[in-house]
Formats: structure tokens, C-alpha cells, sequence
């Protein structure tokens, strides 16, 4: 009897054995696959990120910590926040309303529409830039009006801001459109049925639903947002007053500071993107979480 | 409460989905709207609800004698049931049934524990008490269904309207929801009307049914009346198979069907004064009117065919054949009528009408209307070969 069910046991192991060789890839091409995304992953990934590290502490803690609290350093986190305070909650709610109207609605123009809000994506952020400083700057009739009653967009923080949410405009909406999309309209039908209102609707039925596409968006605007340097160096000018954080990189790496200071200042940015991702994990997580339950 | 709609029509674009519509349905009525697919069945009921805004010209829409056409969904008090459920995937069973419970002005919205044992007693009623918790998402299609169910009625509406209420689920839960919401309808009497384009579930669950077409209602009556005395040959044709023959109708009530010509033991028409003319027509055999013999029936109506195939699971054997001109038909005869015959595939036989069916004695636009969704419709005309 005994006998009987080892038997049987191991039949049964030699056919999983069986089938799990038959879809899977000899040792070697394995190991070998793995090898080269690791490599690759470490040189062009990993390795940075240790050598920023590596090079703020390099000379020494009080001198990462004299960079760090700088004056110029503080200014600079301060407009980063201002830019990036100001920027997410706008693209939330143009990204919610555009996300809304396209993939709730059909109407002639969509299509159009589409490839606008893509425009950031598509050019150069430098062009961006340039393209703000001719609206604002004082060659055009708008930017004279603007001097004429003394309000500065250009070279402070208003330029800054405007320049940071145009490049970063696409993320939201492109993470709500596809899920509003699939979703349809039917829940929301059930719920004017059912006697609610437009509002009421959109903040119970439309808004729950979207809740973790909205927030992998405002992570990825919110890492971009923080990271933008082409456009906002265009209109931000030579100031270190309006400079932002990768902007007072840049300065102190070209400038006469210390050796270390680029990459001390580097590393709150560093800082700021590894929580950006492990939130961003988080999310992913919960969203597959979430699919898996369906 | 009972639901009037006057002349009304809906077009998309070029296309009409409902064209000068109208039905009364009466308080308390459990009615069907049966057809298929682009019949504008759904768009009607959409119509009714307010989720679809008829064309300017149409008519008024009354619930009880008073006019909501102008009135928006909300506020039309109906309960509505859409096919794929539309349950609200991040709120629970719970949340779900209390919603439109929920959302009411404050002024008229009720407390807190009203609420809670309205959709209790709902709970209860559709037999999920110990769902409350769950996500729509952990639910069988048949409980989602009565979950959508319960959330319709829980803000008490004058109309219940359900849209191809079991479309989605398959076909053991299908009947098992059927007979349930045949019972709930009789135990609230709540004016009902659903969407539905399979027949047998209209015949059974319906007080009355609407069979539509192209935008028409083409038949409004009772299920057993509109399975016998089918008003349109299109009615005829949906409600079951359908053989159908061209020929010419003589004066003295005979077929002509090609060379063959005789009467049938039955013969219905649309309008018997038309029998007086001699014209060609389309006649409807019902596959078990339609009898298999070995010879020719003396007297009868009776033409040769060749047995094509032979399907014998089932409560009764369905035969199909060819008439010599290749056109196909079909019969239906019982186990032991097939026995005594002795036919099968391959074999030379007779067939006769028992009993036939005549819509309109010319050969109208309506009879070349039900070649257009063609079922089993089969015509034998101009035969020219001897047997």
C-alpha cells in the first residue's frame, strides 16, 4: 500500500518535472539573460545613483551638511515645492476634466484634442521654454502689457511654475483616460437613475473609481514636476533666486563651490525620486491587488 | 402606475431606432419588449426612463395620467436594471442598495437606521442577507443581478424597467431568475416593463408581449395569443421556425404551390375577404403542421421532398428536407410517427400542410419583410419536375 503511493507520488513529480522543463528555457539562457539585465541595469542604473551618493559624502559629513542647508540650497528646495505645489494640483484638475470629457463623451474633435495634450510629450522641452519667453517676454504685445502693470512672469517664479506645468500637463490625464475609458458610463447612468446629481455623481461614483489611476498620475507628474530642468531653465534666467533644485545643480557644478556640494544637493533629489518610486510600487501594488480580487 | 407613450420617434443620424411608437401599458402589468438586436427595444426603454431624449416631434410620455417627458431621469421615479448590472464596484452589496437612498435631498432623505432596515428587508427579499459586505466584484452574476435588482427598488419607484435583465447570465441561472422575478412581480405588482430577445423568456414571464421590428411595435398581446394568432408574418417567423412557401392562392381557397395544388386541412388568414381574388401569395407553415407521408395525401395540398438530415435528440424528431427546387424546409414529427414511417436521410417522401397561414392574400412589402431575418424560412414555389 505504501509502496502504492510512493509510486504514485513520485509519477506524479517526474510529469510536473516533465512539463515544467517543456516550458522553460535550458539553464544556461536563463543565467545568461539574468547576467546581462542585471549588468546592465547596475552600470546604468544602480551604479549612478551609489556614485551621487558616494561623492556628497566623499569629502566628509560637515561638508555635505554645509551644502545641503546653504542658503541658496533652501531657496532653491523652496521654488522646487512653490513649482511642484502648484503644478500637481492644476494638472489634477485639468487632467480630471480632460480625462472626463474624453473618455466619458463623444464628440467630433476627439481625436484632436488627443494630440494636444501629447504636445508636451513630443517637443523639447527647451523649445517649451523658448515658447514662454516669446508669450511673456516684453517683444510681444501680451509680455509689454504684463511690464505696464508691473507683474513679472518671466525670470520668477510665475515663469517657472507655468513652464513646469506644461511639460508635466500630459501625465495625469493619460493615466485617467484608459481606465475611464474601460469603465464606461453605466455606473454613472445607474446613479442619475437613481436620483443623483452631477456633482454628487462625480465625487461617488466617477472619482472612487479612478482613485488609484489618479494617483499613480500625481506621482509620476510629481517626479517629473520635480525633476524638470530643460524648460524651466529657459525662462528661470541666471538668477539664484528663481533657480530650482536640478537648475542650482547645474549652477554648482559649473560654479567655484566644492567638489562635493552638486552631488550633496543631488542627493535630496535622489532622495525625493527613490520615495516617489516606493510610492509608486505601493500603488502598483494595490492596483493589482485590486485586479486580482476582480 | 401605468406607462403611455404617444408617437414617438428616435433617430441616430440617418438611422431610425423608433419610428411613431406607441404602447400603453397598463398599472401593475408585467409587459415584454421581444425582438431582435436594432428593433429598437432597448432604445424604447431608455426612452421611457429618460436615459434617451426622443426626437423633437414625438409625443408626450405619461406615467398615471401626467406627462414626464420633460422630466429628467431623476425625477421620473423609475427603477432601472441595466444589462450588465452597473453595480457600483467600489461600494459594497450594502452601500449599492442604500445609494439612491443616500444621495435624496437632505429634506426627504431618510435616517440613518431607515435606511439600514429598508435594505435589510431588501437584503432579505432577495435572498443575500449575508452578502451585505461583499464587493459586487465577489459576487455570481445571479446574485449581481438581484443586487441591481434591489438597488431599483429600493427608492420605491412607480416603474420598473429592466434591460435584457438576463442577458448576461447563463442559461440554468437564466430560467431559475426568471421564475423569481416572476414571483417578486406578483408579490409587489410594481408596473414592469424588460427588454428581452429571446422568446421563450417573454412568453413565460410576460403578462403581455411587444414584438418589435425595424423600429415598429409589430404585435401587442398576450404570450399565447401572439404565439397562435401571429398578426404579421414577421411575428410568425420570430416566434418560433417557420417554413415559408410562394405560390398562388385560387379562388375557392386552394394552394397553388408550382404545378401542385390542393387545400390544407386549416387556413387562417389575415383578412378572408381577400380569399375571393385569385393571387399570389406567401404561405406559413409551422414545422409541426408540416407532415411527413410516403404518398401523396389525396385531396390535400401534398408535394415531394428528399430527406436531408434526420436530428432525433429531442422531445420530437426534427427533419430537415429539400424540396426538388433545393429549397430547404423543415418538420417536426413524434418519436413514433418517425418509427412507423421508416424514412431516413437520403429518402424520397411527401410532404403536407395541415394547417396554413396567410397574412395578406398579395404578395405585400410585409410578406418580403420576413426574408429579411430569415429563421427557418424556407419557400417551395414554381416546382416544375415531376415526382
Amino acid at each position: 500500500m505504501s509502496l502504492l503511493t510512493r509510486a504514485q507520488k513520485t509519477d506524479y513529480g517526474s510529469h510536473f518535472r516533465a512539463v515544467k522543463e517543456a516550458t522553460t528555457e535550458p539553464a544556461a539562457v536563463k543565467w545568461f539573460l539574468i547576467t546581462v539585465a542585471v549588468l546592465f541595469m547596475s552600470v546604468f542604473l544602480l551604479l549612478p545613483l551609489i556614485c551621487v551618493f558616494y561623492e556628497a559624502f566623499a569629502s566628509g559629513w560637515e561638508l555635505f551638511k554645509k551644502a545641503v542647508t546653504d542658503r541658496h540650497t533652501l531657496s532653491a528646495l523652496k521654488m522646487t515645492f512653490l513649482a511642484t505645489g502648484i503644478t500637481v494640483p492644476l494638472n489634477v484638475i485639468f487632467g480630471l476634466a480632460a480625462a472626463w470629457c474624453i473618455g466619458k463623451f463623444q464628440f467630433v474633435g476627439k481625436s484632436f484634442l488627443l494630440s494636444l495634450i501629447d504636445i508636451p510629450f513630443a517637443i523639447s522641452p527647451v523649445i517649451a521654454g523658448l515658447l514662454f519667453v516669446f508669450i511673456f517676454g516684453t517683444q510681444s504685445a501680451f509680455g509689454q502689457w504684463l511690464q505696464d502693470h508691473n507683474i513679472r512672469v518671466l525670470f520668477a517664479w510665475p515663469g517657472v511654475t507655468i513652464a513646469t506645468i506644461f511639460v508635466t500637463f500630459p501625465f495625469v490625464v493619460r493615466e485617467l483616460i484608459p481606465v475611464m475609458q474601460s469603465q464606461g458610463t453605466e455606473e454613472e447612468q445607474a446613479a442619475r437613475v437613481l436620483g443623483a446629481r452631477g456633482w454628487h455623481i462625480f465625487l461617488r461614483i466617477t472619482l472612487p473609481n479612478v482613485k488609484w489611476a489618479l494617483l499613480y498620475g500625481i506621482i509620476l507628474c510629481n517626479a517629473r514636476a520635480m525633476g524638470e530642468f530643460g524648460a524651466v531653465v529657459v525662462v528661470a534666467g541666471n538668477s539664484a533666486k528663481t533657480n530650482t533644485l536640478p537648475l542650482h545643480i547645474n549652477a554648482l557644478y559649473q560654479g567655484y563651490a566644492d567638489a562635493c556640494a552638486p552631488f550633496a544637493v543631488a542627493t535630496i533629489l535622489a532622495v525625493m525620486a527613490i520615495v516617489t518610486l516606493i510610492v509608486k510600487s505601493f500603488i502598483e501594488w494595490k492596483i493589482s491587488a485590486k485586479e486580482n480580487r476582480l | 402606475m401605468s406607462i403611455e407613450v404617444r408617437n414617438i420617434t428616435k433617430s441616430f443620424g440617418q438611422f431610425k431606432a423608433l419610428d411613431n411608437v406607441s404602447i400603453k401599458i397598463n398599472a401593475g402589468e408585467l409587459v415584454a419588449l421581444l425582438g431582435p438586436s436594432g428593433s429598437g427595444k432597448t432604445t424604447l426603454l431608455r426612452i421611457i426612463a429618460g436615459l434617451e431624449v426622443p426626437d423633437p416631434t414625438s409625443g408626450p410620455i405619461f406615467f398615471g395620467g401626467e406627462d414626464v417627458a420633460r422630466r429628467k431621469v431623476g425625477q421620473r421615479g423609475v427603477g432601472f436594471v441595466f444589462q450588465h448590472y452597473a453595480l457600483f464596484r467600489h461600494m459594497t452589496v450594502f452601500d449599492n442598495i442604500a445609494f439612491g437612498l443616500t444621495v435624496k435631498p437632505r429634506k426627504i432623505r431618510p435616517t440613518k437606521e431607515q435606511i439600514r432596515a429598508r435594505v435589510s428587508e431588501l437584503l432579505h427579499m432577495i435572498q443575500l442577507d449575508n452578502l451585505a459586505d461583499r464587493y459586487p466584484n465577489q459576487l455570481s452574476g445571479g446574485q449581481r443581478q438581484r443586487v441591481a435588482l434591489a438597488r431599483a427598488l429600493a427608492v420605491r419607484p412607480k416603474v420598473l424597467l429592466l434591460d435584457e435583465p438576463f442577458g448576461a447570465l447563463d442559461a440554468k441561472v437564466r430560467v431559475e431568475l426568471r421564475g423569481w422575478l416572476r414571483r417578486l412581480h406578483e408579490e409587489i405588482h410594481l408596473t414592469s416593463v424588460f427588454v428581452t430577445h429571446d422568446q421563450d423568456e417573454a412568453l413565460e414571464l410576460a403578462d403581455r408581449v411587444a414584438v418589435m421590428n425595424n423600429g415598429h411595435i409589430e404585435q401587442f398581446d398576450k404570450p399565447d395569443y401572439v404565439f397562435h394568432h401571429p398578426s404579421t408574418p414577421f411575428v410568425m417567423n420570430f416566434l418560433g421556425q417557420v417554413n415559408q412557401f410562394r405560390g398562388r392562392l385560387g379562388r375557392t381557397g386552394e394552394i397553388h404551390i408550382g404545378q401542385y395544388a390542393g387545400v390544407a386541412e386549416e387556413m387562417v388568414a389575415a383578412n378572408t375577404s381577400d380569399w375571393a381574388s385569385e393571387a399570389n401569395a406567401s404561405f406559413f407553415v409551422r414545422p409541426h403542421d408540416l407532415a411527413i407521408t410516403r404518398q401523396p395525401r389525396e385531396g390535400q395540398l401534398s408535394f415531394p421532398g428528399t430527406i436531408l438530415r434526420v436530428h432525433s435528440a429531442g422531445v420530437r424528431i426534427r427533419v430537415e428536407l429539400q424540396s426538388d427546387e433545393g429549397e430547404p424546409m423543415l418538420a417536426e414529427v413524434s418519436h413514433a410517427r418517425w418509427e412507423r414511417l421508416g424514412l431516413k436521410a437520403g429518402d424520397r417522401c411527401f410532404v403536407t400542410p395541415h394547417s396554413v397561414r396567410i397574412f395578406d392574400a398579395v404578395d405585400t412589402p410585409a410578406a418580403a419583410r420576413t426574408t429579411e431575418t430569415p429563421k427557418a424560412g424556407a419557400s417551395a414555389s414554381g416546382e416544375e419536375k415531376a415526382s
